[in-house]
Parts: structure tokens; C-alpha cells; sequence
């Protein structure tokens, strides 16, 4: 759950910047977005994946 | 299209935050429930915001008030949009404009439908660029185009135009510009797309008026017309 837990500050961090930029569009909050909120939903996303595969393998579904 | 989008950015942060809560309320155990729950907060959800986030990036970047509001644009923008009809530009984006041969909303992208976020990846990174110079402000005025404008944009609208057709003289311009190695444009006979440089720089007497913001067209009009008068005074 620890692994999780780090993931979910990177989606929440990635959200605080994606949900204004959505609303409220300008060149900072995009340049935000871009280069600092895409990366957060990167790294969640892929760490919550190699959790499901660690998961997944340690029950020898794969 | 942009109210949608709104709607579904309070929805995916309101989902998100119920997600994430819930996830949070269960953390002691790590049972289907929250497995579920886990691959929607971290996964499924914020892949969503991705897509629209970006959709809203690529369909945003079309619309001319998106490229106004790095306020570097503005010398271009109100060149084209903001002159009094009195004294109004002569370059060839104004002339397009006043006209009304673009767009609405989309005067830039119409031209520059090849370039920045809506071009091709090499055009994407430039974009990305700008957007770093910009916000960094590792820029210097003058703003210069880098590449060469692909004058295909042009003949996009123009080559099937009878108007443009009927006049002998851009037969073989067409020829040359659609060949392998283009060596003639648009402009060598129409003028120049935007203002010169020197207008656009920092100390020409020009340079405070071309970049007042676009949004405030009425007083542009005021403004421009009471330093027209005191031109003429001159």
C-alpha cells in the first residue's frame, strides 16, 4: 500500500494542475501541465503497473 | 466543445477525490475492493484526464485568442485585427482578416495549420519550446520564425479559386511552389505576412501600441486613433 500511497500524491499533484488548466486555460498552467503534470500521471501510472504485475506474478497468474 | 470539457474536468476531480478517499478509508486492507478501487485512482482516471487534457491542448492551440494570450503574440494579433478602418494595416494576415477570408476564431491556425502543437512531432517540440521560452521568458523581441512557411498553406485556399486561377502570372509560381525545390513565394508579390521586425522591437516609436493586448479592441481603436492625430499634427 506504501507504493500506492506515493502513487496517489503523483495523480493528486498531476489533478491539482490538469483540472485548472481544463477550466481556467493560459500558457502557465499549460506549461505546468506539459512539463510537470504529464510526468506525475507518468510515473503513477507506471508504478501502479509494475504493482499489478508484481501482484499478478507473485500469484503466478502470469 | 470548451463547457464540455469543464463539465468533464469537475466530473474526473470529483470522481477522483471520492476514489482516492475511499482508497484512502480502506488502506488496511488490501482486498479485491481495493484493488479496484486503486486501479481506477491511479490509472484509469488520471489516463482520462490525460486524454482530455491533451485533446484540450491540440483543439485549444487552433484558436486564435490561444496564440494571443502569450503576450508576445500581440504585435501580430493586433496588427491583423486591431487597426482602425480608417488606417488599417496592409499586410497580408490584416487584409485577410478584414476581409473575412479566414476563419472566425481560427485566423492564426488557418495559415499556421502546419506549425506549433498542430504540426507534425518536429512541429510539436518546436511548440513545446516556445511554450518553455515563453513562460521562462528566455526570449527575445523581436519573436522570429525559424523555418521556412510552407507556402502549400496558401494554395490550400487559393489554387482552386477562380480568382486566382483567372490571373495568368501564377501558373508557373504554382509550378515552382508545388515542385521539388521551391525557390519562389506568395510574398515576393503580396508583401509582408506580419509587420516587420523593426516594428515589433523594443524603442520603435510603433512598438507600445502593437502590444497592447487583443482583448481590449475598443480602446486599441481609441488609442491608435488619438496617436494617428498626433501624427498628422506632427
Amino acid at each position: 500500500m506504501r507504493q500506492i500511497f506515493i502513487e496517489s500524491l503523483f495523480v493528486i499533484v498531476g489533478m491539482a494542475i490538469a483540472i485548472p488548466y481544463m477550466i481556467w486555460p493560459n500558457p502557465y498552467l499549460m506549461f505546468l501541465f506539459v512539463f510537470v503534470a504529464q510526468p506525475c500521471f507518468a510515473v503513477a501510472m507506471l508504478g501502479a503497473i509494475y504493482e499489478i504485475f508484481k501482484d499478478l506474478k507473485s500469484k503466478d497468474v502470469i | 466543445m470548451e463547457t464540455v470539457l469543464v463539465y468533464i474536468a469537475i466530473a474526473l476531480v470529483l470522481l477522483e477525490v471520492i476514489l482516492l478517499y475511499r482508497l484512502h478509508v480502506n488502506r488496511g486492507s488490501l482486498t479485491a475492493k481495493v484493488k479496484w478501487l486503486a486501479l481506477f485512482a491511479i490509472i484509469i482516471v488520471p489516463a482520462s484526464t490525460l486524454l482530455f487534457a491533451n485533446y484540450h491542448v491540440f483543439e485549444s492551440t487552433k484558436k486564435s485568442a490561444e496564440c494571443m494570450s502569450c503576450h508576445v503574440m500581440a504585435a501580430i494579433g493586433n496588427d491583423m485585427k486591431g487597426w482602425t478602418e480608417e488606417e488599417h494595416s496592409m499586410t497580408l494576415a490584416a487584409r485577410h482578416y478584414r476581409n473575412g477570408w479566414l476563419p472566425e476564431e481560427q485566423e492564426c491556425y488557418s495559415c499556421h495549420k502546419d506549425y506549433g502543437f498542430q504540426g507534425t512531432f518536429k512541429a510539436k517540440l518546436d511548440g513545446y519550446r516556445h511554450l518553455m521560452r515563453y513562460v521562462t521568458e528566455t526570449y527575445e523581441e523581436p519573436i522570429r520564425y525559424r523555418g521556412e512557411f510552407n507556402y502549400m498553406n496558401c494554395l490550400g485556399c487559393h489554387q482552386n479559386n477562380r480568382s486566382f486561377t483567372e490571373v495568368e502570372e501564377h501558373a508557373p509560381v504554382v509550378t515552382n511552389i508545388t515542385g521539388d525545390n521551391p525557390t519562389i513565394s506568395c510574398l515576393n508579390c503580396h508583401g509582408r505576412a506580419h509587420p516587420e521586425p523593426s516594428r515589433r522591437t523594443p524603442g520603435h516609436p510603433e512598438f507600445e501600441e502593437l502590444k497592447i493586448p487583443v482583448k481590449d479592441a475598443e480602446a486599441l481603436r481609441s488609442y491608435l486613433k488619438k496617436f494617428d492625430t498626433e501624427l498628422t499634427k506632427k
